[in-house]
């Protein structure tokens, strides 16, 4: 669709300048892109979280907010469902991904595994954003193990 | 005025006010006192929703609590932020359903001033947009015996500035206080950061 293809374009292109005018290549330069990336999907994730739930009832506790996520939010962006989502029922949730859409296109497997986390990043940025409007406080992290399927850990934080 | 309530003993500490405007714009502190004392029904509002086995789960609150010469309405949002509308009572001719659909109006202008990429989450809101919104055409006909004429009062967007019409007299019979209050735990917190696994 084409709206789909929007986004992925832009984000890949997000990525690509961030990374073209890192002049330090160490793991501290790296950090820095990464959080930008992560600043600006905030950003986006709090207005998603503004504008998405208008019209849903109001959520009664922490899962109803998460399983919000994985479905209208996921459709919203990526117009696919989150494919699985788990918890340890103590503040941990675990979304998983098989094929996410903005890694589906660069390899399907092993290749290209350093590379990925940086096109997670912005999405770690939205969900944290979308659950800090919703009254979350959180930490959310990306990791795969292979492409295209990658697992987001969302941990609350209570203060 | 970002000052934690008085009678907030809970861990919520920022139900500080993101917006407030009266119309006409005398006595506004009384109407902020208002404003505040009414927090205290929407949480309790809130806190029994999510307590009580009924699934009533909507997002207005409606009428908070009559007082002799105003009414306090409620909305709240999923992200916690409530809204506090307070009409005088002489007002008789607002329906329930016009003020739900006030609500949604405010909310939708609320979501855009949120979408806005120069406005940080969590500021005084400033938008002009948001203050021509919240102050909605009204029409208010009293009997001609009391020698008032109608009263219309309009403002209009015009290219970003507002410009205010007013066709014949005034009347301070009528006003609105519209207030948007924060819900909890929102700083702008801009520096997350990422680690890889």
């Amino acid at each position: 669709m084409a709206d789909a293809a929007l986004f992925e374009f832009l984000h890949t292109e997000m990525v690509a300048e961030l990374w073209a005018h890192d002049p330090d290549p160490s793991p501290g330069g790296q950090k820095m892109s990464l959080s930008v990336l992560e600043g600006m999907g905030f950003r986006v994730g709090q207005a998603l979280g503004e504008r998405l739930p208008r019209e849903t009832l109001a959520f009664r506790e922490e899962l109803d907010v998460l399983k919000f996520l994985c479905k209208d939010l996921w459709v919203a962006v990526f117009q696919k469902q989150m494919d699985s989502l788990r918890t340890n029922h103590q503040g941990t949730y675990v979304l998983q991904d098989n094929s996410f859409p903005l890694l589906v296109r660069m390899a399907s497997g092993q290749q290209y595994l350093e590379e990925a986390p940086k096109f997670l990043a912005f999405t770690c940025g939205l969900l944290r954003g979308a659950l800090s409007t919703l009254g979350i406080k959180s930490l959310v992290t990306a990791s795969v193990a292979a492409l295209p399927a990658c697992k987001f850990q969302v941990v609350i934080q209570k203060s | 005025m970002a000052v934690p309530l008085p009678g907030d003993k809970t861990v919520v500490a920022q139900n500080y006010p993101l917006y407030i405007r009266s119309v006409p714009t005398e006595s506004e502190l009384k109407f902020h006192y208002m404003v505040h004392t009414s927090l205290d029904v929407v949480d309790e509002k809130i806190s029994a929703m999510g307590k009580a086995l009924v699934d009533q789960r909507e997002l207005y609150l409606g009428l908070l609590y009559p007082t002799e010469d105003y009414k306090v309405y409620g909305y709240v949002t999923n992200s916690k932020v409530k809204f506090v509308m307070v009409v005088d009572s002489s007002n008789t001719a607002l329906r329930d359903n016009e003020i739900r659909s006030m609500f949604r109006k405010l909310h939708n202008s609320y979501t855009d001033v949120m979408c806005n990429p120069f406005y940080n989450p969590g500021d005084r809101i400033q938008s002009r947009t948001l203050v021509v919104l919240g102050t909605m055409t009204r029409q208010k006909t009293l009997p001609p015996s009391q020698g008032q004429a109608v009263t219309a009062c309009k403002w209009a967007v015009l290219g970003g500035t507002w410009r205010r019409e007013i066709s014949k007299g005034d009347s301070a019979g009528s006003s609105f206080i519209f207030s948007l209050l924060q819900g909890p735990t929102r700083t702008p917190d801009h520096k997350g950061s990422v680690s890889l696994a």
